[in-house]
């Protein structure tokens, strides 16, 4: 049977929203239960504390860099969602400088968890905190990463805007809102984490 | 927004042979794996010489550093050479979203990322049943092995590391053997839809998989590994290299897991067709749906939980060391709460294939199908509240051990619903005893005797005595291969014909089913008993007691491994010698994807059709189930016959 191409695929862009909606939201229960991962090896660790060796003497993980950290996390991610809430509405230069602005502090976190690595006090072989601490920071650092990818797409076909003919999609400017609320739903999940991990990492003792 | 529409053309690809060569494709991808592999070892080893030099002198294992950049540069490379890296950085540079790939006709489509959803099960179908064969393979070196009491051919080492390969990629290309070819190939037209929700990100897990067994066997150059599939620390912190293949291969096919059920949900969630209500969704649909829970939930602690090995080889951190903080239990806890939902991302899928092909030839419409749904997720949400049985002699805490008894054993009960329906269903009907059929009702028989062996080892005072013998080997083999592989060679005989248009020799496939079934419980039922004797997994010696039991149990796997060949001899045969045309509703089925032509169409339907009735009203008044529009197949529903 040979299948008109007319008569292919009449999907409405509120079905691909609806895909973007509902993955990023799997997505980020996937991401969460990466994460609680850590903070079930914190807890268990912490409560055997196996050779007295959980926290030794000298692993203090750097609260200024932490607090850092969590500050641009969340500045970012604000920035990022606040100023999705202009985009498509007609005022995109509010939406630009928003998102570049998340965008710059998304890649601020990435610079400032190398440098805190730099700067640690102490290495992944010295004890159960300093193994969660660098495991849990590395894989924040993997997923924040993804994060920075995501925002940056959206800010970019923002930018670029639609040209005909590019995409075997009809009107994708329709999707960049759906795009931009998912992303933000995943960045949301990830400032709880980062507050978690802050929490566990820098304040308990 | 409303008024406007998405057009997907269908895209041309007018390369030739030669073309389709230059093209990013499978060839380009082996080459750029290998390449990655030898400039990340390459770097790997810079790095950790470096760190060696400057910080840790003679404390940081150089080889694992660079053995596991150089298995992420193969992964990069793989990647780069079949094109996954084209879109994201086309997006990257603010192009707009789209949904398919260039070049989607022609055999080069097979061997390349491709978004057409049959072509990637397609895929997914070759692969998991290569790595299904490999596997199989050890497990006839391992039982060649047994068939002397003193380790004769292979070294304790290389036993265990054969022991380690079997397990592995049974499990992780089971976990894909079902959710992979069938339920990407599946799910779409059953719930009467074009496509999957994100096309690229199903042929991504259809690629990470296949490097995930590819990665897995070259733990064989790297001195193997010795902790079997559970990957048990300390052993794991303290392996040899191989071991890095094993954490990267379990790695890929996690993440693969998490993305493929993602992609199955969402599809379901958002693609099905009008009409296709949730009370109307096939049940392998809800099987489909309750795995990917499972894949999506569960994996990612199995991911976070291979990092902090990779972690402890690595940079040295301590996770699973305890006399540093850590603790090996840590390990087990992580890995048992990926690992029991494992076992039920296994069986699910068998339970919706069986469920689904017995109403066609039972002739009758699917005895309590709410109960069966029920009765799936409550297998679903059991399996995250049972993982410490695994633990029960690992030194938990006495009084945990009550409660994981209880709730493992309460897991029978959504499992007990299950053989409610089936044999609700088969109860007064006229049973057509065809291929699919045999190896369904064989499922049930098997399933039983692999719960209630469960049932000793999820006691604790039994579990003291059967835990790590060959009755637990037989218990997990009696579920896993006699019902999930059972359950997808039924699922095989019955949707191939439809998958590729040509049907499979019956004969064949009868011999195929009874060799199969008689010579998998000569091969099984027999260890529970070598097991309840003392006879230890993982070990290549035992007692000379033993000795003529492991004779007749080897042989007997022996003929097992003949009765794979005849199935593999009815393929090859049927698909590439005889290739008899299927008819487009051989089984006189009422579902959806039987409705449609024969092969299916490359966009299943012309007009996204309206579901109008129940998929297993058989016996019931006849009525169409499901209307096409203007565009009417050449098989309409009212042919499906009740």
């Amino acid at each position: 049977m040979t299948v008109a191409a007319e008569a292919i695929d009449r999907e409405s862009p509120e079905t691909l929203a609806a895909n973007i909606r509902v993955g990023a939201r799997l997505w980020t229960s996937a991401a969460a239960f990466f994460f609680m991962s850590f903070v079930f090896a914190f807890l268990y660790l912490k409560a055997l504390n196996t050779a007295h060796s959980f926290r030794e003497p000298h692993v203090t993980p750097p609260l200024g860099w932490g607090v850092a950290i969590l500050a641009c996390v969340v500045v970012s991610t604000a920035l990022f969602a606040f100023g999705r809430t202009s985009l498509g509405d007609g005022t995109a230069s509010r939406w630009r400088a928003m998102s570049l602005g998340a965008l710059v502090l998304g890649l601020a976190v990435i610079a400032l968890q190398f440098i805190e690595y730099y700067n640690l006090s102490f290495g992944a072989t010295d004890g159960g905190l300093a193994s969660v601490f660098v495991g849990f920071t590395a894989a924040f650092l993997l997923f924040w990463l993804a994060a920075v990818y995501w925002m940056e797409t959206i800010w970019a076909q923002s930018l670029r805007g639609e040209r005909a003919g590019e995409s075997d999609i009809k009107d994708t400017n329709a999707l960049l809102r759906p795009n931009a609320d998912g992303c933000v739903v995943y960045l949301a999940v990830l400032v709880i984490t980062e507050i978690f991990a802050f929490v566990l990492l820098y304040l308990v003792k | 927004m409303e008024s406007a529409t998405v057009s997907v053309q269908p895209r041309r690809s007018n390369a030739s042979a030669w073309g389709g060569l230059l093209k990013t494709n499978v060839i380009w991808a082996v080459v750029l794996a290998i390449v990655g592999y030898i400039v990340a070892h390459w770097l790997g080893g810079k790095i950790a010489g470096n760190i060696a030099a400057e910080q840790n002198p003679g404390g940081t294992d150089q080889a694992d550093i660079a053995i596991l950049l150089g298995l992420f540069g193969s992964i990069v490379g793989w990647m780069l050479g079949l094109g996954f890296f084209n879109y994201p950085l086309k997006r990257m540079l603010g192009r707009p979203p789209s949904l398919h790939e260039g070049g989607e006709s022609g055999a080069w489509r097979y061997f390349r990322l491709c978004t057409d959803h049959k072509v990637v099960a397609m895929q997914y179908l070759v692969a998991t049943l290569f790595f299904f064969f490999v596997a199989g393979l050890n497990a006839m070196f391992i039982r060649t092995e047994l068939t002397s009491h003193n380790a004769t051919l292979f070294p304790s080492g290389n036993y265990l590391t054969l022991v380690g390969l079997h397990g592995t990629m049974m499990l992780t290309m089971m976990s894909a053997g079902v959710i992979g070819p069938l339920g990407n190939w599946l799910v779409p037209i059953m719930i009467g839809a074009r496509r999957m929700a994100f096309p690229r990100i199903e042929s991504l897990t259809m690629w990470l998989t296949v490097l995930a067994g590819f990665v897995l066997l070259s733990a064989t150059l790297l001195g193997g590994f010795p902790t079997g599939w559970t990957g048990y620390a300390p052993l794991a912190d303290q392996a040899r290299a191989g071991i890095d293949s094993y954490l990267v291969s379990f790695l890929l096919i996690g993440i693969s897991l998490v993305l493929v059920g993602l992609n199955i949900i969402v599809t379901v969630v958002t693609l099905r067709a009008p009409g296709m209500s949730w009370n109307r969704l096939p049940i392998f649909v809800w099987g489909m749906v309750t795995t990917s829970i499972l894949a999506v939930l569960a994996a990612p602690v199995l991911a976070a939980a291979l990092f902090m090995v990779m972690c402890d080889r690595s940079i040295e951190s301590t996770f699973f060391v305890s006399s540093s903080g850590g603790s090996p239990l840590l390990w087990d806890e992580l890995f048992w709460f990926f690992g029991h939902p494992e076992v039920y991302i296994l069986a699910l899928p068998g339970f919706g294939i069986v469920l689904e092909i017995l109403p066609v030839f039972a002739r009758k419409p699917l005895w309590g199908y709410r109960l069966a749904v029920a009765g799936m997720f409550g297998v679903a949400l059991m399996s995250f509240m049972v993982w410490q049985h695994h633990l029960f002699m690992s030194g938990i805490n006495a009084n945990l051990r009550p409660f994981y008894m209880f709730t493992t054993e309460l897991i029978s009960i959504p499992t007990g619903v299950i053989f409610l329906n089936g044999f609700g269903t088969l109860w007064k009907a006229k049973i057509r005893f065809t291929v699919p059929m045999l190896f369904c009702t064989a499922f049930f028989f098997n399933f039983l005797i692999g719960g209630l062996s469960g049932v000793f080892l999820s006691d604790v005072t039994s579990d003291v005595v059967t835990h790590g013998s060959f009755f637990v080997m037989a218990h997990f083999h009696y579920t896993i291969m006699g019902g999930l592989v059972f359950a997808l060679m039924g699922g095989i005989y019955y949707w191939l014909p439809k998958m590729t248009g040509f049907n499979l020799n019956q004969t064949l496939g009868k011999i195929h089913f009874w060799t199969m079934f008689v010579f998998f419980n000569l091969t099984f039922f027999p260890l529970f008993a070598a097991g309840m004797l003392g006879m230890p997994r993982r070990v290549s010696t035992y007692n000379a007691d033993l000795h003529t039991l492991n004779v007749f149990v080897s042989i007997m796997a022996f003929c097992l491994g003949l009765s794979m060949i005849i199935f593999i001899v009815n393929l090859v045969w049927s698909m590439v010698f005889k290739r008899e045309r299927a008819a487009e509703n051989p089984w006189h089925s009422k579902s959806l994807e039987w409705q449609i032509p024969t092969p299916v169409p490359s966009y299943n339907f012309e007009e996204i059709p309206t579901i109008t009735g129940d998929p297993y009203g058989y016996g019931l008044p006849e009525g169409p189930v499901v209307d096409f529009g203007r565009r009417r197949p050449a098989v309409a529903a009212g042919k499906a016959g009740a």
